[in-house]
């Protein structure tokens, strides 16, 4: 086999094979991380709806002091004892990792992709407090969006 | 009528060609003629409905499409399209190959997209970015088109732009050393595949970016004044990488001394742009010395482009250097309080400048040719 070929089979295969196994890891975490289901509200209503997607503030029910922070620097949220900390707790089951980013915490779930039909909707539902974001977290903090509810219902069941 | 057969004709008209001649040529075009262009063009215009059908009626029901079928049925696609580029290629069939990789770089991309889509993923411009120009970079040397690695070396710019603005970088490098490294980097990175030999088409647009980098750079220098940040290590940043580029070109094996005086001297020019900027006077004498060590610059790596023979981009860089020169005089007569005097005079600038470059730059290609040989 010649050297191009050799190339050409490696460089073909290593893309296909690093996003499926990006997919499944993904897959595997949304399935077996801790379930946490918490309120989300807008912090600017002109851009709460952003494309096909819903963007908003996760509501921990803890004071994060994020304002007060370098951009960057990041925090532990445990939901257990409702504290915050730089470093890792130890012995929280509910834990959240994030970042603050222009004096907001940020753990990464701040999106929610959503179909256009229902973009209006949602869009109100959340406006009006309706909505809470289903999420997966592992036990280093690391979250996963995973539902959107609304009135407590998920959003593919809502009319 | 073809523009060819319309020269023939012409040619005949003015008597340089014989009837006969004319005739025979004509002839011989009908045989050899390929008039397929057109159905070609029916049937990529009918693929192209039946593609924008299958996204429309794909994206109308995107919703409900199991994830688990939406990512299957990507991961299929991509597998497809980088079989068919191996196959293609295995088999000298250039062009199918050259299309499948390039396909199959786009779709790695759309495929990031759709799995942050599916898991709802969060994350700042860079992190995908990076993640594809990873995958990609395999396929972007294997490529023997320069458009790939055009795309490439573009979203890694990108990607090192947004990795500096969303990270603690910003807090460590200054605007003004992050804009000039990443142009002097790319330089550095090109000239160094020069001399390994590898001639590749990324070599060639990691150069391309570069200097496309270095102009936008000086026009930004230009029109937004500088801001520097507070770090004591820009200097020896700039410094350092002006310096590695330098001696680059100086050993560099393929390059004649002329053709190293003139690179070397762009560099010089480009970095005393900087230097000159970051001295907040912000009064007309600075300004005309950046315009003045900016054209300079400009012009030293258009008489280098002139002796490697690149046409296009000598051309490119010239038009650019014009589009300096407006811009200061531009700058200029902002003041004058009569509008529509200060319009009337730019526009009869912009039209003398381009009659004058119409006139003379074939000319002026062969002489600056003649300068750096």
């Amino acid at each position: 086999m010649t050297k191009r070929k050799s190339l050409m089979i490696f460089s073909l295969i290593i893309p296909v094979v690093v996003l499926m196994s990006f997919a499944v890891r993904h897959h595997l975490r949304k399935g077996s991380g801790t379930e946490i289901t918490l309120p989300i509200y807008g912090y600017d209503p002109r851009d709460f709806l952003s494309g096909h997607y819903l963007t908003y503030i996760i509501d921990y029910g803890v004071k994060i002091p994020c304002e007060s922070q370098k951009n960057h620097s990041t925090w532990y949220v445990c939901l257990d004892t409702k504290t915050t900390s730089l470093d890792k707790p130890k012995g929280c089951a509910k834990l959240i990792k994030g970042v603050c980013k222009g004096g907001r915490f940020v753990a990464g779930t701040e999106r929610f992709y959503i179909p256009e039909t229902k973009a209006a909707f949602l869009d109100k539902k959340t406006q009006s407090g309706a909505a809470h974001l289903v999420m997966s977290v592992d036990e280093d903090g690391n979250a996963l969006a995973k539902d959107l509810l609304i009135d407590g219902v998920s959003w593919k069941n809502t009319k | 009528m073809a523009n060819h057969l319309k020269k023939l004709s012409e040619w005949k008209d003015a008597g340089f060609l014989e009837e006969e001649v004319y005739d025979r040529i004509l002839s011989y075009e009908k045989t050899t003629q390929k008039p397929q262009w057109m159905l070609y063009g029916l049937i990529t215009l009918g693929v192209g409905v039946i593609a924008l059908g299958i996204i429309a009626t794909i994206a109308a029901n995107w919703a409900y499409i199991a994830d688990g079928v939406k990512l299957g049925v990507n991961f299929l696609g991509l597998s497809v399209v980088g079989g068919t580029a191996f196959w293609a290629d295995t088999k000298k069939k250039r062009l199918l190959a050259e299309g499948a990789l390039f396909l199959f770089f786009l779709w790695c991309i759309a495929s990031i997209g759709l799995i942050s889509q599916i898991y709802h993923l969060t994350g700042d411009l860079y992190q995908p970015l990076f993640l594809w120009t990873g995958l990609t970079l395999g396929v972007v040397l294997l490529t023997r088109t320069l458009v790939m690695p055009l795309f490439w070396v573009g979203a890694l710019s990108l990607a090192t732009a947004s990795l500096y603005y969303n990270t603690r970088f910003e807090y460590m490098i200054g605007w003004t050393t992050f804009g000039i490294s990443l142009p002097l980097i790319f330089a550095i990175v090109g000239f160094s595949l020069q001399i390994l030999r590898k001639d590749l088409p990324l070599t060639r647009a990691f150069l391309l970016w570069a200097l496309a980098l270095a102009m936008g750079y000086e026009v930004f220098l230009y029109v937004e004044g500088l801001f520097s940040g507070p770090s004591h290590i820009q200097p020896f940043i700039r410094f350092g990488l002006a310096g590695t580029l330098g001696a680059l070109i100086l050993v560099h094996p393929l390059y004649h001394k002329a053709q190293k005086v003139w690179l070397l001297l762009g560099v010089l020019l480009f970095m005393a742009t900087v230097e000159v900027s970051i001295i907040r006077h912000h009064d007309i004498l600075q300004r005309v010395a950046i315009l003045i060590l900016g054209l300079g610059f400009l012009m030293s790596f258009a008489i280098f482009l002139a002796s490697t023979g690149s046409k296009f981009l000598f051309q490119t860089v010239i038009l650019l250097a014009g589009l300096r020169l407006v811009l200061f005089y531009i700058s200029l007569v902002s003041g004058l309080e009569t509008m529509g005097l200060s319009l009337i005079l730019t526009g009869l600038f912009i039209v003398a400048m381009v009659l004058l470059w119409k006139k003379h730059k074939d000319r002026l290609f062969v002489k600056m040719k003649e300068i750096s040989s």
